[in-house]
């Protein structure tokens, strides 16, 4: 601090001195547009060669005469120039390049200036990710990378989003890409990395991009850099985000005297007595349940910690993260912590040889109830707590809750307070490398990553009896596991450049070892002493001890190489070739190679560009590529059996059965993809974008289907096969509009997401593929996993109707639907209504997906909005089935009463209440189920303020920015159910039930920089 | 010019076909207008038919321009039905035949209409008006108990049969007929004063040779529709034979024995001419049993007690009497029928009862073991062989083995009574003969309930009507008895 009141001192006793001798010390600060302070920016004097780099906190002092002029850059920044003049002090802000052609992008085991790209590739900088306050960072993504469709499906603590790239190229296996940090590889969960500890963020899209990943890139990869140390004096920052979600009961439930009212009448609308006397629950109240069982607010909150600095030796960074999101549950839940930290070192040891590491340890915990909707589903009458005169006395503190009769939901106080389970991680992660620079041309590195992950999970039921029959645990039981989770991955490259005149040649090849391993432990045992804490233990059980455990590893090894020619800048051309040999495959299929081709022209280099005005850039590219996906389980080579029993003559026989059939053929699932892409920028670079169209294919698709009855093996044993193949087409394109009037500054950026995919082939014995109970079907020609049932037909409004919903013979084709009951339709017209009579009912995949960020700023003050739209999918409402249901005696909806069929003309889509389901209303899938899933949701809104440099000084701070923020907090949907945002797999998406909702949430925070 | 002429010659052609085209075309056209409307041929003029019975509408439709679609209409019935043929082909023919269930409360006071009115494609309709008689017959005259295949007469010095039956119709009979062609016997009643013709009762003693031998017999009877209905069956002149099995019955009458589902017993065959069941007398000295070899009837033979030798049997009535009890309680009943004795001894039953099931069960797991009907056949409850709704038993007062419950049956009746496990939701099968553990009964035809050694069978409630069912877990019999409404 004191060397900071020096400094200022001497430069301002400098500057008095300089001034008498024309030439002067002129100080001042280089910011960016948003105030923050630009280390390492250069202040030079035009047409010299006096130069120096701003410090840490983006200061400078440079000697100048007042007829020079000072010219400010830095990298990815329009250069600005001062005329000097009278004056000592010159700071100034720097607003980004808009072109940035000088842009670097992070590639497979490379990088690439961004001019140079031949392939589709999105790059997100991490400071656009960091205006949410998410969990996951793909949360942020959404809706900022045209090609690419997050989904959040459910807003619990810890939910992973749904990521498709360019839709989606396999039925059976995983759809998420493959995530690459630093170089290495980590799996298809981006949930261990905070957003705070990322510098960018890199889609590779299009085989051509991807296929040096082989075999693990058929969903697309994203390459995530984190924050390395820039060289200088540290920089301290910090971010503090505190808010709170807002619980919303997301349906009003019925009081007692209306639920009472309305299970009559569905008693006696089916046939049977009334059960409730209305008189004896006047004037009752209505159990809370939501507001007993659920919290009305959450907190939310994000700190980050962060320094970075050194020499030209030796830069660091260090980031320690802290991540709360706690649940909305009353009793029993954990929330969700994430604790990380990020320790960076970069050495220059030598002119040849550099190297350094990165540490990540990191620590997570998880663990709340899954029964929220038991809050709404249960009945209004039953009681929280049995009444003292109910209790015998000598009950647990678990068996003093009443018990719903009628719905038989469980009391969901009882069940949080019974709920003890969490689970959590210790990991430690990081890699560490060496680069030899024998020649200057040639680079020679060796990486090495790694991934511990030792995951525990802790759990302990009560015994309680609430009621005898069925909702009891007569015994506690209290169980634990242990896992072991371990990754390796040695990578060696070998990288030239060489530039001759206009001819520039990088070529990399290389390999890498992967291997990963899991180790699971589970134990259990029942009948503890008591349910003391202390006796949580599983030696303390005395009963049914179980134990269970398991290995498996997977390994990969690979060659790969990249060859990028590029002449006068104009003409690109990329290379590269994989081969990969996984332990997934036996011998015969062991190795497989995955190549690529890509070109690209950079049209607004040619000499005939230059005098136009139009394009500032303009490239066309093509790329072509072939990826792989061996997302299916280690052991498909080998057949699995499982231990079963039956019973002969009053006796138990034990025996095995098989599960899993081997399958030594088994090969590689293929994607085949062609891009062609459009990258511009006119108005002078103010606004660019990209626009893409691509065509994938996949051959050899996995899928694990049932093995043939003639086969001689029992049913239900299946086999993993490569039984088809599948195209997928898209369009998309980003359109990036900046511009600046004086202090106003403001932006908007779009982009927009299609794709269409079909079936083409699908192998004997799964021409068609259901999937989620018959629900979807996929079948050649046709999308997958579009939604199949019956055709809801409207609702049977009186006698006359009935009577002419029949066969041309007369045949009732429902013989037991009465007035109020959904007529289904004879799609085959066949007379009878049966399962031929189902049909595509609606469709999972959005015709279009888009997303805007809208940024203003003026001066100081800035303000970001992201919203997020989904249009033209159909979505399933499972909830109808619970919500809108008489049958089982479950709480209703308040508005029931209008909402069902009560007589005829009712103009409504939900039968008449009933206890008995003997039309099959609700059992039936059908249309009934299908709505308009399409959505348009403000994601995020964030208003923050900076303070002016200046004043950020004199609080001895390089920049302070509070903001005010608020997430989700408008939807524009006409879907009824929890949440228009549902993922789920290929074959089971968009099966919209009781998912955990995702929440508004209003933030505050601070990013300070000293 | 052979060009030119070829030239020439296609233009012709051409014109030609242009020509013959647009003739063809207002050929057609002139056809479609002019065409015929559709025409309509019913089969009959008139239907009948009767509350809740199904009729059907039967017919021809053609119309040469093509059928698009059939109206049905029956407005006091809710029936407005549109059939609409496929277009995709030209139907001309169409063969009408449309079942149609008239409403139970239909008004029985008035002839009905049936528009149905056919459209063709051109547009043109055809309606034609069908009557609808809702007192129509459709029940044939039934005997108030069906024939045995075979009934046995006892040889005697005088032998004879003793036929009697009653013939019933729901509206009228028109005529009945006995018929022996090897006795020469051919009864044909015409005149049917009884009940205004609804029943007719025949008794006759027919006297038989005194010899072994086997007649033929043809019950035949018709009523004023035209609903016929023959019962053949043939007696047997012989010495007592050494029956496989006798039904037990305490109904006393012929009447009372078939007004129930199920109300007789199965005496089993322990040595030959030898019998033996248990029974439950409610009361002490009640109406007593008889045995039978023909089940729904008491006569030609009915073993019962002789009342001029106690402990000795009689083979017909009037002779026979009941066999009576002189307690309330359970008895075991041995009757030899070729000795001509017979034996009762009361003793107590030691066997588990439901309520120790249920107590065992209750320790055991710690929750109530509900006992319970399992079948179809139940129009109150919604119970299709589904355990998660069995319909509950209640237990009677004086005897703990009697589980019993009233409730309506109709169609196809079966019944199984499952313990139900309360321990699951959707219901569990738990019972005898799979868990030796637990309680379990199926409900054969002849009252057999032995879980080992019976089977479910289908029982036939043509009307539906209330019963009471009723099990004794421990003699595993059942009984399903007709309340009287």
């Amino acid at each position: 601090m004191n060397r900071y009141m020096l400094s200022a001192m001497l430069t301002a006793g400098l500057a008095l001195t300089a001034a008498s001798v024309l030439a002067a010390a002129v100080t001042g600060t280089v910011s960016n547009d948003e105030g923050s302070p630009i280390a390492g920016a250069s202040v030079g004097v035009r047409g010299s060669t006096k130069g120096v780099l701003t410090d840490a906190t983006g200061k400078y002092s440079i000697t100048a005469e007042p007829s020079e002029v000072l010219v400010f850059s830095f990298l990815g920044f329009a250069a600005r120039e001062e005329a000097v003049g009278e004056r000592t002090y010159i700071s100034v802000s720097l607003s980004e390049d808009l072109q940035r052609i000088d842009e670097v992008v992070v590639v497979g085991y490379g990088v690439m200036k961004k001019s140079d790209l031949t392939s589709s590739i999105a790059s997100v900088k991490g400071s656009d990710l960091q205006t949410m306050t998410v969990g996951n960072v793909d949360q942020a993504l959404q809706g900022k990378v045209a090609g690419v469709q997050v989904v959040y499906g459910s807003g619990a603590p810890g939910a992973t989003p749904k990521v498709l790239i360019r839709g989606f190229s396999s039925l059976n296996l995983s759809t998420d890409p493959l995530y690459v940090v630093d170089g290495v590889p980590m799996g298809t969960n981006a949930n261990f990395i905070n957003p705070s500890e990322i510098e960018s963020m890199e889609v590779l899209k299009d085989a051509s991009a991807s296929a040096i990943y082989g075999s693990q890139a058929s969903n697309g990869v994203i390459m995530i850099t984190t924050k390395r140390g820039v060289a200088g004096k540290p920089v301290f920052s910090v971010d503090l985000t505190y808010g709170v979600q807002l619980v919303q009961q997301p349906y009003e439930m019925t009081n007692v005297q209306d639920y009472v009212a309305y299970m009559n009448a569905a008693y006696l609308n089916a046939g049977q007595p009334a059960p409730f006397d209305p008189a004896e629950y006047a004037g009752r109240q209505a159990t809370d349940w939501w507001g007993s069982a659920m919290l009305p607010t959450t907190p939310q909150m994000n700190f980050s910690f962060g320094v970075q600095g050194g020499s030209e030796a030796h830069r660091y960074s260090v980031s320690l993260t802290y991540y709360r999101q706690e649940d909305f549950y009353r009793y029993g839940g954990d929330g969700w912590d994430k604790f990380t930290a990020r320790v960076a070192d970069d050495f220059k040891f030598s002119k040849y040889v550099s190297g350094g590491f990165v540490l990540n340890p990191r620590r997570e915990t998880w663990g709340n109830p899954d029964n929220w909707s038991d809050n709404l589903r249960i009945d209004p009458i039953t009681p929280i707590y049995l009444p003292a005169g109910e209790l015998a006395g000598s009950e647990n503190e678990y068996s003093v809750y009443g018990r719903s009769d009628l719905s038989y939901v469980w009391n969901t106080v009882a069940s949080n307070k019974r709920y003890y389970y969490t689970a959590g991680y210790y990991a430690l992660g990081g890699n560490t490398y060496i680069d030899v620079k024998p020649i200057s041309d040639l680079t020679f590195r060796s990486l090495v990553g790694f991934d511990y992950k030792a995951q525990e999970g802790d759990n302990f039921e009560p015994d309680f009896v609430i009621d005898a029959a069925h909702e009891h645990a007569d015994y506690n039981k209290v169980s634990r596991n242990h896992d072991l989770y371990t990754s390796y991955s040695w990578q060696n490259t070998l990288t030239y450049l060489k530039t001759l005149g206009k001819n520039s040649l990088t070529a990399m090849v290389g390999m890498t070892m992967d291997r990963s391993t899991d180790k699971t432990l589970s134990g259990s045992r029942e009948q503890l002493p008591n349910n003391s804490e202390i006796l949580r233990e599983i030696s303390a059980g005395t009963m049914n001890p179980q134990v269970s455990g398991g290995y498996a590893y997977r390994s990969l090894l690979s060659y790969f190489g990249r060859a990028s020619y590029s002449y006068g800048r104009r003409y690109l051309l990329t290379a590269t070739l994989r081969r990969d040999g996984s332990s997934k495959f036996m011998a015969r299929n062991k190795w497989a190679t995955f190549p690529s081709a890509s070109a690209a022209w950079q049209i607004s280099n040619e000499e005939f560009m230059k005098g136009q005005s139009v394009f500032s850039s303009l490239k066309l590219r093509v790329g072509w590529g072939q990826v792989g996906n061996q997302n299916l389980p280690s052991n498909v080579y080998i057949s699995e059996m499982y231990k079963d029993y039956y019973v002969r003559e009053g006796q138990v026989v034990n025996t095995t059965r098989i599960s899993t059939l081997k399958n030594e053929d088994i090969r590689w699932e293929t994607v085949e993809d062609v891009n062609f892409g459009v990258d511009f920028a006119v108005l002078g670079s103010r606004l660019s974008g990209s626009v893409e169209y691509y065509i994938k294919n996949t051959k050899d698709m996995l899928f694990s289907k049932p093995y043939p009855f003639y086969s001689g093996y029992p049913g239900g044993a299946n086999i993993w096969s490569n039984v088809g193949s599948m195209q997928s087409k898209g369009f998309e394109f980003l359109v990036d509009y900046k511009e600046m009037l004086g202090a106003f500054r403001y932006g908007a950026t779009l982009t927009f997401t299609t794709f269409a995919v079909a079936a083409t082939t699908l192998a004997d014995g799964a021409k068609v593929v259901y999937g989620n109970s018959e629900r979807t079907r996929t079948e050649e020609g046709a999308e997958p996993g579009y939604y199949y049932g019956y055709v809801a037909d409207g609702i049977f409004q009186n006698q006359t109707e009935l009577n002419a919903h029949t066969s041309e013979k007369g045949e009732f084709l429902q013989p037991k639907a009465r007035a109020g009951d959904i007529r289904f339709k004879d799609v085959n017209g066949d007379g009878v209504l049966n399962g031929d009579d189902r049909t595509k009912i609606g469709s999972p995949w959005a015709d279009f997906t888009a997303g805007l960020t809208v940024s203003l700023g003026y001066k100081g003050v800035d303000l970001l909005a992201n919203v997020y739209a989904s249009y033209g999918n159909e979505l399933v409402n499972g909830v109808k089935e619970a919500l809108y249901n008489g049958q089982y005696g479950q709480g209703l909806v308040s508005n029931i009463n209008d909402l069902a069929w009560h007589g005829e003309g009712t103009s409504t889509d939900i039968p008449i209440l009933s206890r008995a389901d003997n039309n099959e209303n609700f059992s039936k899938f059908s249309s009934f189920y299908v709505e308009d899933g399409s959505f348009l949701r403000l994601k995020n809104l964030q208003l923050g303020y900076t303070l002016p440099p200046p004043l950020a000084g004199r609080l001895r701070l390089a920049k302070l920015r509070l903001y005010v923020a608020g997430q989700n907090l408008w939807t524009l949907t006409g879907f009824t159910g929890i949440d228009p945002e549902v993922g789920g797999d290929i074959l089971s998406f968009g099966f919209s039930g009781w998912s955990y909702p995702v929440q508004k949430t209003f933030l505050v925070g601070v990013n300070l920089t000293f | 010019m052979r060009n030119f002429f070829m030239v020439q010659g296609k233009q012709l052609l051409l014109s030609a076909g242009l020509a013959f085209g647009v003739l063809a075309c207002s050929n057609d056209e002139a056809a479609y207008n002019d065409a015929q409307a559709p025409a309509v041929a019913l089969a009959v003029a008139e239907l009948y038919s009767e509350p809740g019975r199904v009729f059907h509408i039967v017919g021809a439709v053609t119309d040469d321009v093509g059928i698009a679609s059939i109206r049905l209409e029956i407005r006091e019935w809710a029936l407005d039905k549109t059939i609409s043929l496929r277009r995709d082909t030209l139907v001309t023919r169409y063969a009408l035949d449309y079942q149609f269930q008239m409403p139970a409360g239909a008004d029985l006071s008035k002839i009905f209409s049936i528009t149905i009115s056919v459209t063709d494609v051109a547009g043109k309709v055809t309606s034609v008006e069908q009557a609808v008689n809702p007192n129509g017959d459709f029940n044939a005259p039934a005997l108030d108990a069906p024939m045995p295949d075979t009934i046995t007469v006892l040889l005697r010095p005088s032998t004879a049969l003793n036929l009697s039956f009653t013939m019933t119709d729901n509206k009228a009979l028109a005529y009945v007929v006995v018929q022996s062609s090897e006795l020469g016997i051919y009864d044909s009643i015409t005149a049917i004063p009884d009940n205004g013709g609804q029943s007719y009762t025949y008794t006759r003693a027919i006297p038989l040779a005194s010899e072994n031998a086997v007649y033929s017999f043809r019950i035949a009877a018709m009523d004023k529709m035209g609903n016929a209905t023959e019962s053949l069956f043939a007696a047997k002149v012989s010495g007592l034979p050494d029956f496989e099995k006798l039904y037990l019955t305490d109904f006393l009458t012929k009447e009372e024995l078939n007004r129930h589902l199920i109300g007789t017993a199965i005496a089993r065959r322990t040595a030959p001419y030898t019998y033996q069941v248990g029974y439950y007398s409610k009361t002490a000295n009640a109406g007593g049993v008889y045995f039978i070899p023909q089940k729904t009837d008491l006569q030609p033979i009915c073993f019962g007690a002789d009342p001029s030798a106690p402990g000795t049997v009689a083979t017909e009535l009037p002779t026979s009497q009941p066999i009576t009890f002189p307690e309330a309680g359970y008895y075991t009943i041995t009757i030899s029928t070729l000795a001509g004795t017979y034996s009762i001894e009361k003793y107590v039953p030691t066997t588990p009862t439901p309520a120790s099931y249920k107590a065992a069960f209750l320790e055991e797991m710690g929750f109530e073991m509900r006992l319970g009907i399992i079948g179809k056949g139940f129009p109150e409850y919604d119970q299709n062989w589904s355990p998660g709704a069995a319909i509950p038993l209640e237990t009677d007062a004086q005897n703990p083995y009697i589980l019993y419950k009233e409730l309506d049956m109709e169609g196809t009746v079966q019944i199984q009574v499952e313990p139900r496990d309360d321990g699951h939701d959707g219901g569990w099968w738990l019972g005898q003969p799979d868990n030796p553990s637990y309680p379990g009964w199926k409900i054969n035809r002849d009252g057999n309930a032995d879980p080992y050694d019976s089977s479910v069978d289908e029982l036939t409630v043509s009307t539906r009507a209330r019963y009471r069912f009723e099990l004794d877990a421990h003699l595993n019999q059942a009984k399903i008895l007709k309340v009287e409404s």
